[in-house]
């Protein structure tokens, strides 16, 4: 055969396999940022209600103050790492009880492509009272962390311990709040291999007015 | 030799647009932190006094907006070293400070000045209107070499609190 017909054969098939690698890369990075988008859309659909409930702790609950007393008197009511309790109103009746949200995290492993993932819970006792009302939030959450500081403005490692439902509950001033969502599916860089999971992590620090 | 060519173009637009989704992704990420740091400062200045005066004050201003800090004096008071330490709305300016976060360090430089009630411009004299503009970079959002600077604002009112 022909040596020139040989290596055009070959170099052919070098440039086809390059295109095909190519090709691939190309779909891998458009789909992870295609799952970046969508972790991102979850992201901000929770932290649109987290910036609703934690900013408005306390609003039209009787005397609002930083008393750790009887409900109807009291904002939080327990302060976790992974878990808050607090009144709020949620609408503007004032002759009504305060209503009790709490937030927290659980380890139920809700989606089968991620082991990591659990689920974000907002439950709503309505006026304190009946059936609690849970929202399950299974949108990717792989961490929830709360922070408490009893001073405004304090470095962010200058955090009180976790207060609980102890007397240190009345001393919180801000509220730091990590939360990490990842994809349920991984993405891959390569043909072979694990692939990883798009990773988002949200953080802020909130001044609840009725706290200060 | 011309399929080497034409493919070598090819990949270097390939290897162009994996580059510009990536920057989209690192972006949109910092971007979030960015907002979530502007929004905890304002926050924050949010939840204190409106001015020096009114600070702990058993009745209002007897002069509002005369009585108010003077624009040149805006800025701690004596003895808030620290920004735990601020007790006012004005106390923030001049605020300059490195935050590191899990998105690395950012940069924020904070700027309170009074604002006419009608257009919300700057003016050299008190009056019942405070405007706080955060100011934030990251070496990591740049625009060519000179970093972006995002700026969130807020107006505040005294009679508004």
């Amino acid at each position: 055969m022909n040596l020139g017909i040989v290596i055009s054969y070959i170099i052919a098939g070098m440039i086809l396999l390059s295109i095909a690698m190519m090709n691939i890369r190309v779909q891998n990075s458009a789909a992870e940022l295609t799952i970046t988008q969508i972790v991102r859309e979850h992201v901000v659909t929770i932290t649109d209600m987290l910036n609703d409930d934690l900013p408005n702790m306390g609003y039209d609950v009787n005397r609002t103050t930083r008393e750790n007393s009887a409900v109807g008197n009291k904002i939080l009511e327990f302060a976790y790492q992974d878990s808050i309790s607090f009144y709020r109103n949620l609408t503007n009746d004032h002759t009504r009880t305060p209503d009790r949200i709490t937030w927290k995290l659980i380890d139920d492993n809700p989606a089968a492509g991620n082991p990591d993932i659990k689920t974000l819970a907002r439950i709503v006792q309505f006026e304190n009272t009946g059936t609690p009302d849970t929202t399950r939030i299974r949108l990717g959450v792989t961490d929830f962390q709360l922070r408490y500081y009893s001073t405004v403005g304090l470095p962010l490692a200058s955090n009180m311990p976790d207060p609980g439902t102890g007397t240190t509950l009345s001393d919180v001033r801000q509220i730091h709040v990590v939360l990490e969502v990842q994809s349920r599916e991984p993405v891959y860089n390569r043909a072979t291999g694990p692939g990883r999971f798009v990773r988002t992590v949200w953080d802020k620090r909130f001044t609840p007015t009725n706290l200060n | 030799m011309a399929a080497m060519i034409i493919f070598s173009m090819i990949l270097m637009n390939a290897n162009s647009l994996i580059h510009r989704n990536s920057m989209i992704q690192i972006d949109g990420e910092l971007e979030q932190e960015v907002i979530s740091l502007g929004q905890e400062i304002i926050e924050e200045a949010r939840s204190k006094s409106f001015d020096q005066v009114t600070v702990n004050a058993a009745a209002p201003p007897t002069n509002i907006p005369g009585g108010f800090t003077a624009p040149g004096n805006l800025g701690p008071d004596s003895g808030e070293t620290q920004r735990s330490h601020f007790n006012d709305f004005d106390d923030y300016n001049g605020f300059n400070d490195t935050f590191t976060t899990a998105h690395g360090d950012f940069s924020v430089s904070v700027e309170v000045f009074y604002v006419d009630g009608t257009n919300f411009q700057m003016i050299s004299s008190p009056s019942t209107f405070k405007k706080i503009e955060v100011t934030i970079e990251s070496e990591f959002l740049r625009s060519g070499d000179t970093p972006r600077q995002y700026t969130l604002e807020f107006i505040r009112n005294y009679y508004a609190d």
